[in-house]
């Protein structure tokens, strides 16, 4: 019996053996097949070269990156990707000029392409699941509703003080929440969901494993914040390391719920 | 029938709002001109005059009035005044004196200014706070609202330091004591802020990044600098700095051995202020006249320069100069706030009232500000002509904002 089939029969007793279990089975996958980590890789690439284009053309955007973010943050993502370095905010798009507006959008269009493309690819292999235009229509709306979302209302970083105020606290909760409870939204739209659908799957994937969940998020955010603290490939990496990781962990959450049923 | 931008709105299609208002669609945009009263003190060379505006040359009535935040540090764009306060940036009408937007600022330590940002169809308003330099749309954000108007922050850090050290450059307890130190002016589509540690840096105003930086950190706080004919000058505390606009190359410095005040730039010279009077350099750094006065000058002293006369107030008197020579070519007794410009007449304040005088004379136009006035708007900070413009002169107290207009 291989320690795979081992984790995914054993019974679940707490959280933290829950999550070692996670942990143990994402490495075991990536170990195990290491084209898993190669579109996010290749992703990596192409989205450090849109950030150089961002850094030099003519429209505003706003590096993250550099030791100067030392103040502990954390990234909370809702789909599997990497820590873009610098970002456009809406402020500065409206009352662009259109030719600079459409080159702005084109390349947002593309970052967001990317991101699904890799993270469609990363999670089929993972899966082990078929290709089909209608699942990887239905990743893309999802990248570009989570992608969209943050990136009308800023990305969503948790500061440590800002942790501590409680009027951000309630809000802060529920994020958590909906993190938590989505995180396996991904896999259920690779595997052919329709949105609302794959969102009521990963509420009930997620029953009693809610704090090796948030854990789990948790790490994620962490390692984007650390690979933020890099000035120089901090995109690169954090889609390299943080991605396949991201993506392979949303697999075997899924696959431990395709075993419970 | 309800407008195209009520209709998005109303229907809910929040994107298309969003797309529409990027695209400029149906939205309100300021138009700058040549007749816009863009920065504090007038322009990028710190005249505080307008060769083509004029304001009331008789008794002014109140065409509005209204309360904003303390101590609002004023321009004018088009039809729409911008200014910055304690705790934001607020867009206000003209006309009528209703706020357009209002847009949070954190920690914001200076008045705005208006640049121009080839990449937009509006002027980009840049505001100075301790950390950085940020760049708000003219126009606001997304319908109607402050929701999107930021369109940069510049850099947290230029050369590992803020723009500013919040010690250096504390914030005036008045709106008449100096705001200017630290005042960014725009020039070409350029930001020049001062940095606080006797540097500069040069914004983009398209996005906010840097496109040089010069500093000498012996130099202490920078003054609100000018830019004239492809130079930058700026005062620190008792030297005067030549830079190259374009890419930041030391010209020249000079001290001066005395406590020096924001200069002020003409066709042919510097005219630089300090605590024992005034002096004129040229272009070069050489001193082309000098004058000191009886009483030492107060700190919120500032030339205002316009039709080769040079107003300046010491600290019991107010000197019409020869800009040329230095020559007094009249003088007032009387305490000062700095004075503003436009259609020959010198708009200033003692700060309990405001006095209207002719350039060429000094003589009295009128005056305004009595104390039932200030009891029936329950005013009672310190009047002070801010900007002239569309016939008018805008005027604060306190938290209290006068637009006033010849009846």
């Amino acid at each position: 019996m291989t320690e795979d089939t081992d984790a995914r029969t054993a019974p679940e007793t707490t959280p933290t053996a829950t999550l070692s279990r996670l942990i143990r089975r994402v490495r075991a996958r990536l170990v195990d097949d290491p084209l898993l980590c190669v579109p996010f890789l290749l992703a990596g690439v192409a989205l450090s070269l849109i950030d150089e284009l961002r850094r030099h053309d003519p429209v505003p955007a706003r590096s993250l990156v550099g030791i100067h973010r030392l103040d502990f943050s954390l990234e909370l993502v809702l789909i599997p990707s990497g820590s873009r370095g610098v970002r456009r905010i809406l402020g500065g798009l409206t009352d662009l000029q259109p030719r600079l507006l459409l080159w702005a959008l084109g390349l947002e269009t593309a970052a967001l392409g990317i991101v699904a493309l890799a993270g469609y690819l990363t999670l089929a292999r993972a899966l082990d699941t078929g290709w089909s235009a209608t699942s990887a229509g239905t990743y893309l709306l999802y990248v570009a509703l989570t992608t969209g979302v943050f990136w009308i209302i800023g990305p969503l970083y948790v500061n440590l003080p800002l942790f501590l105020v409680m009027l951000w606290g309630p809000f802060v909760a529920l994020w958590f929440l909906g993190l938590v409870r989505l995180f396996a939204v991904p896999a259920a739209v690779v595997n052919g969901q329709s949105l609302l659908d794959a969102a009521r799957w990963s509420n009930d994937a997620v029953d009693n494993r809610e704090w090796a969940h948030l854990a789990l998020v948790t790490f994620f955010g962490v390692l984007l914040w650390l690979a933020e603290l890099l000035s120089v490939g901090s995109t690169l990496i954090s889609f390299a390391v943080v991605g396949p990781l991201h993506a392979v962990a949303v697999a075997v959450v899924s696959e431990t719920r395709t075993v419970s049923e | 029938m309800p407008s195209r931008r009520a209709v998005l709105a109303g229907s809910g299609g929040g994107f298309a709002a969003l797309f529409g208002g990027m695209f400029g669609l149906d939205r309100w945009q300021p138009e700058s001109s040549r007749l816009d009263w863009p920065m504090v003190r007038c322009d990028a060379a710190g005249t505080s005059a307008h060769p083509e505006l004029s304001g009331p040359k008789t008794n002014p009535t109140v065409r509005w009035h209204t309360e904003t935040e303390r101590d609002l540090q004023l321009i004018r764009v088009g039809s729409t005044l911008y200014g910055t306060g304690f705790t934001g940036f607020v867009a206000i009408d003209a006309d009528s004196g209703t706020v357009r937007f209002r847009a949070p600022v954190t920690r914001s330590i200076g008045p705005p200014v208006r640049a121009e940002a080839l990449s937009y169809d509006t002027p980009t308003i840049g505001v100075r706070t301790r950390e950085n330099c940020v760049g708000y749309n003219a126009g606001g954000g997304l319908l109607d609202t402050s929701f999107g108007s930021q369109r940069w922050r510049s850099p947290d850090s230029t050369a590992g330091r803020g723009l500013t050290n919040p010690r250096e450059s504390p914030r005036a307890p008045g709106n008449w004591v100096d705001w200017l130190w630290g005042t960014p002016v725009a020039n070409n589509g350029t930001l020049y802020t001062p940095t606080g540690h006797g540097g500069i840096v040069a914004l983009d105003a398209n996005d906010g990044r840097p496109l040089w930086h010069w500093q000498r950190e012996s130099l202490g706080p920078v003054s609100r600098p000018v830019v004239h004919d492809e130079t930058v000058w700026f005062a620190s505390t008792d030297t005067v700095v030549a830079l190259q606009a374009t890419d930041g190359e030391h010209l020249w410095s000079r001290s001066l051995d005395y406590r020096l005040r924001p200069p002020t730039a003409t066709d042919s010279q510097l005219l630089v202020p300090h605590g024992e009077g005034l002096t004129a350099l040229h272009p070069d750094g050489t001193v082309s006249w000098e004058r000191t006065f009886d009483y030492k000058t107060h700190a919120s002293s500032r030339v205002a320069v316009a039709d080769n006369v040079v107003i300046f107030g010491s600290h019991e008197t107010l000197y019409a100069l020869d800009a040329a020579t230095g020559a007094t070519l009249w003088t007032r007794p009387e305490h000062t706030l700095p004075p503003v410009i436009a259609d020959g007449i010198v708009y200033t304040s003692n700060g309990r009232q405001i006095s209207a005088l002719d350039i060429d004379t000094g003589e009295r136009q009128f005056t305004w500000g009595t104390y039932s006035l200030r009891e029936r708007y329950s005013a009672h900070g310190q009047f002070e002509p801010v900007l002239v413009g569309d016939g008018r002169v805008y005027v604060s107290a306190g938290s209290h904002l006068f637009a006033l207009e010849e009846p």
